[in-house]
């Protein structure tokens, strides 16, 4: 059920490849084998409702489909649970509850995005994959106080590309180093979602 | 160039230093004997020779001047008391400070250790003996070099037992020859006549060599050649004036021929026969790169997954087929566990690593204290775990120090208490159940309660009205928060709590607990796992979640009989199990599982213990099986999760938690049930229940079989 | 046939060091850790040459020379000292024994290699 994506493979396939999700996993780090040059400039982007992100593709470790959760005991509401990735307990987060959204109600279709932070590896749980990106700095505009979902202070920038607009997400913010700080700050009480 | 060597002696160091300070403190105590000194003595010795080797001169002073003066005692001529095995010890630590900063690459600071360094010098002064530079070469040379030579006439007449010493002429000639071009007369005069020769005569040698060596080597070398055999040789050695007719009547000798002979018949091929026919190595341990021991623990920890991933399926299939696969896999799994086994305990160590450094650490803060405390330890020999070790340091110091700093009183206090002036701390160690149990009990004043309380409420750590056992109160200490900057001495202190250890410990998966009796002592109980690779659990259902529990913990598992459960508040259920009150926490509220089995009737119940002793039982739908699970943390990718110690991979693939059963107890505080308001309720149910019968629900209790 | 080097010293650096040294010169070395483990080492298996530390725990380096000189296979191996001091009273003790020779710690590569063939070959 999964695609493996060979280190040669065109750039081109590998966005081919994309639009095969969430149904194949990929690997992210592949296409860094074949496309190393610039690599520091690409993003990978997903979307949460209609909005779309953007996250550097350098902290992305891979991609998968919606893999099974254990709930953790007394967690807020956007930590999903702990999976198993290849014998690895790695936590995944729901980024739209995160973002103050309502938890999202997970299918076959949600794609979790492996992402390397701060000496850990945690998933996140997105609607969809949508795009690898080129952005140079320039592109790069501040982000405007106004109608994003996500809070400001976990934007870095924003893109715009063909009628699009991209926000470029500090994931090491939203997951600052101690997790658990975090977690406690957010209070504890929300009852846990079944997987 | 042995630069490769240095980690080696480093940790070489350790255990010397460690060595040392044993054998010290057995001194301080008084009960030494020459064994002991010895062994401080070598220590010491040999931590200088490697200090050379690598040139650290800072350290071969030092430790040499240490050394010195022990060899003093060693001989007898000086007898260490108190005060002096006390210096001992402060050279000892000096000792190990040098050797840390070099091993971080820190200069050693001109002054570290430079008053004890007067100290001993002092002791080594009034004791009459002379020290001898460590530093100055053992080669120099008493013979002025003369100058422009280039030729010289050797005379070597070796006494008859030379060769019994091991040596051989003929190498000594050939060392000669890689000085320069050597002529070699043989001196025959004191060959005894052949048909003198006899069979003892075969050990002796009685050849001599006049020799001429061309060389642009200084005398010195020459001599030097011959440093071993000086005393058993006549030689002379001087100036050759050229030119001279004797060259004519000189053997030019490759000095392989005629030498040896007569001297040695038989000896070389008996040895190297001896070489072939033995080729192993006598030595009975190996050493082998830690970071391939844990590849190999992990690797077994996988195949324990797969194993168990086996187990799983072969259940699915029909008996006929099954039967003789499932049989294999039994025998697997039992092999899995010998090997489990066996590769855990090539990391398992002493635990006596750790507690050797305690002493130290005792000494120094009982120095800045102003207090006298000594300190014993037993079960040194208990094995655990490296990893297990290595986190235990940490907070095994800070526990120490807490009980030096805060439990142990000052000599005039303790007098006024009518106790010794000294205190004393005893550390030790045992195997239980599994687990290592580590107690530190010391002779002190005890947990002042009324402070703790009292500080507890200032922290806002309890409230006003919560009753607590004399117990708790004392173990509010580990609760976070509860360290302040008013505790923060010098000592125990860097700003590190109670709390602090208390997280080291859980995050190894271990428990800490204190008892304390006012005005008597107080005893510190660590138990910690064995392992933290895996563990024995009991893997349940709770709805469609599975969690496991640690095997150790599990007192029995039963159907709950309802005349036995009682309900205290809505929602709170106790049960009697084995003649005890034990509180009721069902899996599904704690972790708000909707699809389990809600009725207490229908669930199955399991009685665990926590290493405090304490009881509680585990509501859940059904016991799935037991079985040996690999412990995976919580923490590598994400935190600690309270009432969870950890988590591990079934044999579907699914993740499943690893309760923590002590961490359960205090969730359930979170529930909300009062200490009060349970015993109140206890003791009025005793009163209603009076009579009936303990044995009653003995009729469906399971008991496990661990 | 290369020749074999007994080395017994209780300090693994040492050990280490004077292994390394001599293997790179083509020295087949055994080890030992103390004079009686080295006993029963050398009981099964001869060296061409032993160097032995002084200071040793269960049983020293100058009873360790002795038990050897006792022993008909080592009546007349060279066997070596490794000493921190070469003063006048260790090498006679050394000698009395029925020590070879010595080699001062901290030793020099160049110098260790050298005193093993003046009594080895």
């Amino acid at each position: 059920m999964s695609v493996q994506i060979d280190d040669d493979d065109e750039v081109g396939l590998f966005e081919e490849a994309l639009a095969d999700l969430p149904a194949s996993d990929m690997n992210a780090n592949d296409a860094l084998l074949s496309q190393s040059v610039d690599a520091d400039k690409q993003y990978i982007t997903f979307t949460i409702d209609q909005e779309e992100y953007g996250t550097p593709i350098l902290t992305v470790q891979e991609i998968r489909g919606w893999m099974k959760t254990t709930p953790l005991p007394n967690m807020p509401s956007f930590v999903k649970g702990v999976t198993n990735l290849r014998g690895n307990i790695v936590p995944v987060f729901d980024l739209r509850a995160r973002f103050g959204g309502q938890p999202t109600d997970v299918t076959e279709r949600h794609v979790v995005i492996m992402v390397q932070l701060h000496n850990r590896t945690i998933g996140l749980l997105v609607d969809a994959i949508s795009d690898i990106l080129t952005i140079d700095a320039a592109q790069i505009q501040p982000p405007p106080v106004g109608n994003l979902m996500i809070d400001i202070q976990y934007v870095d920038g924003l893109v715009a590309t063909d009628e699009r607009m991209v926000a470029l997400v500090n994931v090491s913010k939203l997951f600052d180093g101690d997790l658990v700080k975090s977690i406690d700050k957010q209070g504890l009480s929300a009852p846990m979602q079944e997987a | 160039m042995f630069d490769q060597f240095k980690q080696t002696y480093f940790e070489e160091c350790e255990d010397r230093i460690q060595e040392a300070e044993e054998g010290l403190t057995v001194m301080l105590d008084g009960g030494a004997d020459d064994g002991v000194v010895n062994q401080v003595f070598r220590a010491i010795h040999s931590i200088k020779g490697g200090a050379g080797a690598f040139g650290f001169d800072t350290i071969v002073g030092f430790a040499h001047q240490f050394e010195t003066t022990l060899d003093l005692v060693r001989e007898g001529a000086l007898s260490p008391d108190r005060e002096m095995c006390t210096l001992f010890l402060h050279a000892n630590d000096i000792v190990a400070d040098m050797l840390s900063r070099e091993q971080n690459d820190e200069e050693i600071p001109s002054d570290l250790g430079q008053d004890v360094l007067a100290a001993l010098e002092k002791i080594v002064a009034g004791s009459g003996a002379v020290v001898a530079d460590p530093l100055a070469s053992t080669d120099a040379g008493n013979f002025a070099d003369i100058a422009g030579v280039k030729a010289w006439r050797i005379h070597f007449m070796p006494h008859k037992g030379l060769l019994k010493t091991g040596n051989e002429p003929l190498f000594l000639l050939r060392a000669l020859q890689d000085l320069g071009e050597l002529d070699v007369d043989v001196d025959l005069d004191h060959l005894p006549s052949f048909s003198d020769l006899t069979a003892d005569h075969v050990e002796d040698c009685y050849l001599g060599w006049d020799i001429t060596l061309h060389t642009e080597a200084p005398r010195d070398e020459i001599v030097e050649v011959f440093d071993f055999v000086e005393d058993l040789c006549d030689l002379t050695i001087e100036p050759f004036e050229e030119p001279v007719d004797v060259s004519q009547a000189d053997v030019p000798v490759a000095p392989e021929v005629p030498l040896v002979a007569a001297a040695k018949p038989a000896k070389e091929p008996a040895a190297k026969k001896a070489v072939q026919a033995t080729k192993s190595s006598g030595s009975a341990s190996i050493r082998v790169d830690l970071e391939r021991i844990d590849s190999l623990v992990n690797l077994v920890g996988e195949m324990v997954i797969a194993q168990s991933m086996l187990q799983e399926q072969v259940r699915w299939l029909p008996i006929e087929v099954g039967g003789k696969i499932g049989e294999g896999v039994e025998n697997l799994a039992r092999h899995m566990r010998d090997l489990q086994e066996s590769v855990m305990a090539v990391r398992a160590q002493p635990i006596k690593s750790v507690f050797t450094r305690m002493p130290r650490i005792v000494r120094e803060v009982s120095a800045i204290c102003g207090k006298d405390i000594r300190i014993t330890t037993s079960g040194e020999e208990t094995e655990v775990d490296k990893t297990v070790l290595e986190n235990l340091i940490d907070p095994l110091t800070h526990m120490i120090r807490n009980s030096v700093d805060h439990g142990v009183e000052k000599p005039a206090d303790r007098v006024a208490a009518g106790k010794t002036s000294h205190g004393t701390i005893h550390l030790s160690a045992r195997h239980k159940s599994g687990r290592i149990i580590i107690e530190i009990e010391d002779d002190g004043k005890g947990v002042n309660r009324d402070a703790v309380w009292a500080k507890a409420l200032k922290q806002g750590i309890v409230t006003p009205e919560a009753t607590l056992t004399p117990h708790e109160i004392d173990n509010l200490i580990f609760k976070p928060g509860f360290s302040t900057a008013e505790s923060v001495s010098e000592v125990s202190g860097r700003g590190v709590g109670m709390d602090v250890v208390k997280r080291n410990v859980s995050d190894m998966g271990g428990r800490i607990t204190v008892s304390s009796v006012p005005g008597e002592g107080c005893k510190m109980t660590l138990s910690l796992p064995l392992t933290l690779a895996v563990m024995d659990g009991m893997v349940v259902s709770v709805g469609s979640q599975r969690f496991v529990l640690p095997t150790v913990n599990i007192v029995e598992s039963f159907q709950p009989n309802s005349d036995a459960i009682s309900k205290l508040t809505e929602g709170v259920n106790i049960i009697q199990a084995r003649g005890e009150y034990v509180r009721v926490i069902p899996l599904c509220d704690v972790f708000h599982i909707d699809d389990a089995i809600l009725d207490i009737n229908e669930a199955l119940l399991i009685l665990l213990e926590g290493d405090d002793g304490q009881r509680v039982a585990v509501m859940v739908d059904d016991v799935l099986g037991q079985q040996q699970v690999v412990i995976k943390s919580l923490e590598t990718n994400f935190s600690a999760v309270d009432g969870i110690s950890a988590a591990t991979i079934l044999g579907n693939g699914d993740v499943a938690l690893i309760l923590d059963v002590p961490g359960l107890s205090d969730m359930r505080a979170k529930i909300d049930l009062k200490q009060e308001v349970l015993n109140h309720a206890l003791s009025k149910k005793e009163a209603l229940d009076q009579g009936v019968a303990i044995e009653q629900e003995e009729g469906v209790c399971n008991e496990c079989s661990d | 046939m290369p020749i074999t080097v007994a080395i017994v010293d209780d300090s693994r650096t040492m050990l280490d060091m004077v292994g390394y040294t001599l293997r790179e010169a083509g020295y087949n070395v055994i080890e030992a850790e103390d004079g009686q483990q080295a006993l029963t080492m050398l009981s099964g298996q001869a060296a061409n040459v032993v160097i032995t530390d002084l200071n040793m725990p269960n049983m020293d380096g100058l009873t360790l020379i002795r038990e050897l000189r006792a022993m008909a296979t080592y009546k007349s191996t060279p066997i070596l000292m490794l000493t921190t001091e070469a003063d006048r009273e260790k090498k006679e003790a050394g000698r009395a024994a029925g020590a070879t020779g010595w080699i001062v710690k901290p030793f020099n590569p160049d110098k260790l290699l050298s005193v093993v063939k003046k009594v080895a070959g």
